[in-house]
């Protein structure tokens, strides 16, 4: 990107003026936070920004954490990544965070994003920024939809009126970028020589004229007065400002006189909107379409009858395609693969003459621990990408209005569904998710029953067994099995709300945001991080867990080398604790032992379990192996407890992080176990009656 | 006047609800003189849309917005529901 020249008149992406490059390299160490409302792209922007890759989604809270990074062309300049809020003084931790952090002024400068097809609701939150006086630099993001849904902004206009400089960018395709940057260090160096006034407001439209939809759109009225340019126009730097320098703001008398005999907080609010509104009938053309379409596809997906029936054919779907053949297909090319891979590396290691226990640690124990979890890899990103697909197209808001009503009857509004629906992804940023609750008892229960989300992790082992007991009907029992935490957790919550944790659920109210075709690089980038992490714990985590589970399974409590696991440490705790299951069906020391290392991370199972089965029936799969431990009707118990049971350290952290309680997070453990228990064994009780 | 539950072009006259909540909504653009257009309307609750966004309301909250009916205005749209 350095050194790059960009020709004049165009637009490009990347490209970034040598002198405005220069200008950077001169700039010294200066903080830039980035605000906005929730969902307008300021995590897309610090991503285009710092070239990181952090978690985007179209729904409003998927940032709930301060984020900071350095800017790519000059990098003494760190960007500071703000959760969303609507307004200075919001309602939720997350949101309060970002109140916070401008309020103590914690930044040099301030980069405000808001979204340009919804400017009059964004720009309340600028008036209020504008009235503490921070500086300020305005950025109208999604210019490139706003073209698309006919809106021709005025931004020169638009920055004359609020004094502050306006750059319109697009950060999901780069649009405008190059002046952002330019906008910036212009006013980062006024800044440091104390200018009274600072000439950066460039002519805008100029930098937009890729978007050539702007001038040839057959719709705009006449829009030669800013394809012109406009006028260079100076703003004031904001140090304290007066407020009664400020348009909005009426006299204090005044707002006691008002037609609707409200507080004055709202007479207030009312006096920003009005003058919003007056100013966006001034400044913004717009030609009638896009929004229709969003009617249409809502009249569908959001149909008083049959809109969760239309959600739950879609999970159902991604369920089949997953867990079912086709999922199937990719799992057993990669299953091949490892058994070749297991033989190749046998027979290498015997002609290099290694010692046998080594070959059996490495063939055994890492081959088949850490190999049974990445042959999943193909139906664990088939899984992300359905998720992601539903957080990139606008339709978590939707589902969670579709929702309320049922959540409502366990004491949860709608808006806990979304972290619901992020925790079949991972409980851990599901549990974070909890923080754009706005009450505290609805925040405490969500966590509570977060758990009984089935995530990814949990993924290879109902593949694993529902394969080798189920075969066509795979799909159908994990849709089950999913199903069956969401019941648990309903039950919990229906019990939680009777006892300890009573009250009403807060009222519901969400912003829908625009349906958005997933671009190809986000749901990469969303694929890429859990991918990638699934990976880096197989070779870490269940690395270290593997080599561990076979060394107990190898040696005997006298730490002697052994050649039949029953005899070793790990037979020794695992038949201490297998008559717990008795009952349940699965009374098999390995499983237990398993379960227990599920702990660490739920793939350990898997890969524990590829682990003992495999060394102990020689060259069978651990498919056969299990089949030959369970029937049908203990392989559902299994799957029933292992859904259930105490989720993986990770979650128990950030439990405990929300909580901040281990009275609470041992509580919920707690009940997670019983809960897991009792299930499995009521479930393999009825199952022997019909499966026999 | 009547609750929000109608079809069509409205005007918020009143929001009764408790002083927390009517901060929330606030910040959503829902305070008293507000135009907005009741686009579905449902026991679920009704979807309305407001100063360029469509925001999603239970039938709860919805009762305690207290709206007139006003003229179709030529704002930005065709009724969605033509």
């Amino acid at each position: 990107m350095r050194g790059q020249r960009r020709t004049r008149g165009s637009c490009s992406n990347k490209g970034i003026n040598t002198f405005h490059q220069l200008l950077g390299d001169q700039l010294s160490a200066a903080k830039v936070g980035i605000i906005g409302n929730p969902n307008c792209g300021k995590t897309t922007l610090f991503n285009r920004l710092t070239g990181s890759m952090h978690h985007t989604g179209n729904w409003p809270g998927v940032t709930v954490e301060v984020r900071s990074g350095f800017l790519k062309v000059s990098p003494q300049i760190e960007l500071i990544d703000l959760p969303g809020l609507y307004s200075l003084n919001p309602a939720t931790p997350e949101q309060r965070v970002a109140g916070d952090f401008i309020q103590k002024n914690q930044a040099d400068v301030y980069v405000n994003v808001v979204d340009a097809t919804n400017l009059e609701r964004n720009l309340f939150l600028t008036l209020q920024i504008i009235e503490t006086g921070a500086p300020l630099i305005l950025v109208v993001n999604m210019v490139d939809e706003a073209v698309k849904n006919g809106f021709v902004i005025d931004y020169d206009g638009l920055s004359e009126r609020l004094n502050v400089p306006v750059v319109p960018v697009s950060a999901s395709s780069g649009h405008g970028i190059p002046l952002f940057y330019k906008t910036l260090f212009h006013y980062l160096h006024a800044m440091r020589f104390g200018a009274e006034d600072a000439m950066v407001s460039e002519p805008v439209v100029r930098d937009l004229t890729d978007l050539a939809e702007v001038q040839n759109h057959p719709d705009i009225p006449d829009n030669s007065k800013y394809r012109d340019g406009g006028s260079r126009h100076p703003f004031v730097m904001r140090t304290g400002i007066e407020k009664s320098q400020i348009p909005w703001l009426p006299a204090t008398d005044r707002l006691r006189h008002n037609p609707f005999s409200i507080t004055a907080d709202t007479a207030l609010s009312q006096k920003r909107y009005v003058w919003i509104e007056q100013l966006c009938s001034d400044l913004i053309y717009t030609t009638d379409k896009g929004m229709n379409k969003v009617a249409r596809i809502d009249r569908f997906f959001l149909h008083p009858r049959f809109g969760i029936p239309i959600f739950l054919g879609m999970m159902l779907f991604l369920f089949f395609l997953v867990f079912g053949p086709f999922g199937a297909f990719f799992s057993g090319l990669a299953e091949n693969g490892l058994v070749l891979l297991q033989e190749g590396t046998e027979n290498l290691l015997v002609k290099m003459n290694a010692l046998p226990w080594l070959v059996r640690l490495t063939v055994d124990g890492i081959l088949g621990g850490v190999g049974s979890v990445l042959i999943f890899v193909p139906q664990f990103a088939l899984l992300f990408l359905g998720l992601a697909i539903l957080e990139d197209s606008g339709y978590m808001s939707r589902a969670a209005f579709m929702m309320n009503r049922s959540m409502q009857k366990f004491g949860l509004s709608g808006k806990a569904f979304i972290p619901m629906l992020v925790g079949f992804g991972c409980n851990v940023p599901a549990i974070m998710a909890t923080r754009t609750l706005s009450s505290e008892r609805e925040r405490k229960l969500t966590v509570f029953l977060l758990p009984f989300m089935s995530c990814g992790a949990r993924m290879p082992v109902y593949a694993v067994l529902t394969a080798a007991f189920f075969g066509e009907t795979a799909g159908v029992v994990v849709f089950a099995l999913y199903a069956g935490g969401i019941a648990a957790a309903m039950l919990t919550g229906f019990l939680l709300r009777k006892t300890i944790l009573r009250g009403n659920p807060p009222p519901f109210v969400i912003e829908l945001p625009p349906y958005r075709r997933p671009t190809l690089r986000s749901l990469w980038a969303h694929i890429a991080e859990r991918v990638g992490d699934y990976i880096k714990k197989a070779g870490t985590l269940l690395f270290a867990a593997s080599v561990i589970v076979w060394f107990l399974q190898a040696f005997t409590p006298q730490f002697m080398l052994t050649q039949d696991p029953a005899v070793s440490i790990f037979a020794f705790i695992g038949k201490a604790l297998a008559p717990v299951f008795q009952w349940a069906g699965f009374a098999d020391w390995r499983i237990s032992v398993s379960l227990l290392a599920g702990l660490a991370a739920k793939e350990a199972v898997l890969s524990s379990l590829g682990v003992l089965m495999g060394s102990a029936e020689g060259a069978l799969s651990l498919t056969a192996a299990l089949q030959q431990v369970l029937t049908s009707a203990s392989a559902l118990a299994l799957l029933v407890f292992f859904l259930l049971y105490t989720p993986c350290m990770a979650t128990i952290a950030a439990m405990q992080r929300e909580f901040r309680s281990w009275k609470w997070t041992l509580g919920a453990m707690a009940w997670q176990i019983i809960l897991a228990w009792v299930s499995a064994v009521l479930v393999y009780q009825l199952a022997k009656l019909f499966l026999g | 006047m009547c609750a929000l539950d109608s079809y069509g072009e409205c005007r918020i006259e009143k929001i009764e609800a408790n002083p927390d909540v009517m901060q929330n909504i606030e910040t959503l653009g829902l305070v008293p003189g507000t135009r907005l257009k009741i686009l579905s309307s449902s026991k679920n609750g009704c979807i309305i849309e407001v100063k360029g966004s469509r925001l999603a309301i239970d039938a709860s909250l919805a009762k305690d917005i207290k709206v007139v009916s006003v003229e179709p205005y030529c704002h930005r749209l065709r009724p969605a529901f033509s």
